[in-house]
């Protein structure tokens, strides 16, 4: 249990079995591979900077490449939430291998390389096509070939844009000051007109002179036009259509590509993944001439199986292992049992913990399914959550961290059961809607079995919020106390965790009033000044002046409030517990406001119900998580944790598509 | 209709709108920055989508003591009491705590998880820290919640 214990691990071999031994440790998949940093216990040694990291890294983009750009082309009916569920394929550790020494990505690389070269091209040329396409739309009018426009041999044709009320003075300029020229309208606009000036080549430059001094666009077109407007644009339409056509025919083929090579190349994939992460893991290692060595660390519980398959596959080798030294950085990894095991997740989101730390897994994942249940509160709800997670670990056969979170999920949606009943809540108070012949049942349910009604009498369930509060902060205070003990600081213990146990103990007491019972009086009075003369005496001690000494242990008593403020915050667990019932109720009750339309009643009702609760349930879930996880890293955590462990990183055989397993195991 | 009963709508009013305004601040401030987040990484929808929704819960502590003061009234019985004015202002008053609280709370938390959006955004990795930070201002919303229920709890009609 708890926080897992690790030894390092020194292994000294022969260079020949270098690529063996690193394989087998890789497949083993439990060790941890670090850089040797005594550089003078291994002077001699040289570090190898000798791997193919980076022509592993190379071929996996490719790769990637690959899988990229097809998984665009995989068909529409696997797109979509479900994909994000497609279980691993399994297949034997050697057949795996077998496989990829065989398979040859190369050709489909050089495949994708082209068909993505020519699906670019078409788009440019598209695009191309289409600017054309546009500036050409706004001479759609004019009727003439455009080829024959700019190969006239004497007359220039200017096109051009220009505003309305100039328009009248520009053409009596020009046929006035030109001989043998004309402007003509083709197409007028609200405010502009597109025109056509006709002259003499010779003339242009006059014409150009007389046109700068009006608001003038000149259109400048392409010598390449052959044809009407209208022509041209039928043109670029069916070129489009073309292309389009092209395109398509593209995407079909790389969708059976896509079936065909799909698996493949996944396969290819995990096994690029491994290679590379072999490769790397060998800029670890240091040599001298005939041999390496290798170090790292490794769970205790892992040594008796590694020694035997080392023993059972290699020879040349020698290893030893080492307890951890205070100085170094001990890699952190949690143990705990299988019940205990998804709270784990709670708190890695906060932060492992030291080496040297108490794992708060075990104690928390109790607080938290208490907590949970009370926020939730809701029979309902809390079965619905467990009954679809169930199903998603079940049915769909989820893996490492998904199915540790759902697994969470299950038991949050227990707990929520559990508080449900205590409240009497049922989706909200869906049970009084009942047809009478459920009386019974309703009063066995809510009567019975439930121990509050917080919309009745909300008192009883905010005391036992506070109460709550009260046992999980002295829990924090005692799991600080055993730290101490831990290393050895009893006495540091004893002034700055019992003191204060006694003077909170003592507080509720005399706010309790002693449960009037006068010997218990004056025990809560006794406590409270025991625990508030240790504090003021030994709060200061690590001052060096009497005075600093006195006032800091008189000032931390003011640390009071801070304690009240912390068992206020778990007022939040009642509010929660109502919050869920109260919206509940509303939509029962909504649902019950529209029953009595006719034709749509029932329909309409369903749908409310439905929604609603959907809806209270994911926002229910939310707060009842975040609420939950405050209370544990802010009241809790603060009380004796400190984390900023290292993950204990193994080395093995990460995947993403494949599933291996060892058929020597079978 | 009695004077008080008129109070105690206020109330209830002032419950569910104020409160359920902040929300609506919040949640856009969240959600705003949210939006910007995923241009670059839509796969960070799920902590976005908590986060956002974070500034939301405001709006329904709000409806909540809304709905009380309803059922406490009679509304939904179908025979609204009489009551006096000061029974109406007492309704009135337990209505505050979450109209101001829900409204401010709400829309500093919405800044607050638009911050931690921009965290996520940077070290996906502190998701933990990330959420944690909104909730700290949730405290208050949920306190403010709590003495409206006592108080209206505490008024006998």
């Amino acid at each position: 249990m708890a926080v897992s214990q690790i030894s390092k691990f020194y292994i000294f071999a022969h260079l020949s079995i270098q690529e063996p031994l690193i394989k087998e440790l890789q497949k083993l998949g439990f060790l941890e591979i670090s850089e040797i940093r005594e550089k003078d216990e291994f002077q001699e040694w040289k570090i190898s900077h000798e791997n193919d990291e980076n022509h592993f890294l190379t071929e996996l983009t490719k790769v990637k490449f690959c899988i990229d750009f097809l998984s665009d082309y995989q068909g529409k009916e696997k797109k979509g939430i479900s994909s994000l569920f497609i279980p691993k394929k399994i297949m034997n550790y050697d057949y795996f291998n077998e496989l990829c020494q065989k398979l040859n990505y190369e050709t489909l690389y050089e495949q994708c390389k082209e068909y993505e070269h020519e699906l670019n091209q078409i788009k440019l040329q598209d695009n191309k096509l289409k600017t054309i396409a546009n500036e050409l739309e706004a001479w759609i009018d004019l009727d003439f070939d455009l080829s024959k426009m700019t190969q006239n041999q004497y007359i220039y044709f200017l096109l051009g844009t220009i505003k309305n009320d100039e328009r009248t003075d520009l053409k009596n300029t020009i046929l006035e000051k030109v001989k043998e020229s004309d402007l003509f309208v083709v197409k007028e606009l609200k405010n502009k007109s597109r025109i056509m000036i006709v002259c003499l080549k010779e003339k242009l430059n006059e014409i150009k002179q007389i046109v700068q001094q009006f608001h003038f666009d000149i259109y400048q077109y392409s010598h390449t036009y052959e044809g009407t407007v209208k022509e041209i644009t039928r043109e670029i339409d069916n070129h489009l259509k073309l292309n389009e056509k092209r395109r398509q025919g593209i995407e079909k083929e790389l969708e059976k590509i896509y079936q065909k090579n799909q698996s493949g190349i996944h396969t290819m994939y995990d096994f690029l993944s491994i290679s590379r992460d072999k490769e790397e893991a060998k800029k670890h290692l240091v040599k001298s001439e005939n041999t390496f060595i290798i170090q790292g660390w490794i769970q205790r519980k892992n040594i008796p199986q590694l020694k035997n398959i080392l023993q059972a596959e290699f020879q040349a080798y020698e290893i030893y292992f080492e307890e951890p030294r205070k100085e170094e950085q001990v890699p952190v990894t949690l143990d705990n049992p299988k019940l205990v095991k998804p709270f784990e997740i709670i708190t890695e989101l906060y932060s492992l913990p030291n080496y040297n730390e108490i794992d708060p897994t075990p104690i928390l994942s109790i607080f938290y399914f208490i907590f949970f249940g009370f926020c939730l509160s809701d029979v309902g709800y809390g079965a619905t959550l467990a009954i679809l997670s169930y199903f998603a670990i079940h049915k769909i056969k989820l893996e490492g961290g998904s199915k540790k979170f759902f697994t969470l999920l299950y038991y949050c949606g227990i707990a929520g059961i559990f508080g449900g009943i205590f409240v009497g809540s049922w989706f909200g108070d869906i049970l009084d809607y009942l047809p009478s012949i459920f009386n019974n049942l309703r009063i066995f349910l809510i009567q019975r079995l439930s121990l509050f009604n917080p919309t009745e009498n909300p008192i009883p369930l905010l005391i036992l919020s506070l109460s709550l509060g009260v046992i999980h902060i002295y829990t924090g205070i005692v799991l600080k106390f055993l730290g101490n003990l831990k290393k050895g600081k009893l006495i540091d213990g004893l002034m700055d965790q019992i003191s204060w146990l006694f003077l909170l103990t003592g507080i509720i007491l005399v706010l309790l009033n002693g449960f009037n019972i006068a010997i218990l009086k004056t025990i809560a009075w006794v406590m409270v000044v025991l625990g508030a003369l240790t504090l003021v005496l030994t709060q200061g001690r690590t001052k060096n002046n009497i005075f600093l000494k006195i006032g800091s242990g008189i000032l931390s008593l003011y640390n009071i409030t801070g304690y009240l403020g912390d068992v206020l915050s778990y007022s939040r667990l009642f509010a929660l517990s109502l919050t869920t019932g109260i919206i509940a109720e509303i939509f029962n009750m909504f649902s019950k406001m529209v029953i009595n339309i006719p034709y749509i009643g029932i329909l309409l009702t369903v749908i409310i119900l439905l929604i609603g609760h959907i809806f209270n349930l994911l926002i229910s879930v939310l707060s009842a998580f975040v609420h939950d996880v405050r209370l544990q890293y802010i009241e809790f955590f603060n009380k004796f944790y400190q984390g900023g462990g290292v993950a204990f990183k193994p080395f093995g055989m990460k995947t993403t598509y494949i599933k291996l397993e060892d058929n020597s195991k079978n | 209709m009695t004077d008080g009963i008129i109070l105690a709508y206020l109330g209830a009013a002032l419950a569910v709108g104020l409160a359920g305004s902040g929300s609506a601040i919040g949640v856009g401030i969240a959600g705003t920055t949210g939006a910007g987040i995923m241009t670059e990484d839509p796969g960070k929808f799920g902590l976005v989508l908590i986060l956002t929704a974070i500034p939301g819960t405001q709006g329904f502590y709000g409806l909540i003591v809304g709905f009380l003061v309803l059922t406490k009234i009679g509304i939904f019985s179908g025979s609204p009491e009489s009551l006096a004015i000061d029974q109406g202002l007492q309704i009135l008053n337990a209505c505050l705590p979450i109209a101001i609280a829900g409204f401010f709370s709400a829309i500093y938390q919405g800044k607050t998880s638009a911050g931690s959006i921009g965290l996520i955004a940077r070290r996906p990795e502190e998701a933990g820290k990330a959420i944690i930070l909104p909730a700290m201002v949730e405290t208050y919303a949920v306190l403010s919640l709590l003495i409206s229920i006592l108080m209206l709890n505490g008024i006998s009609i």
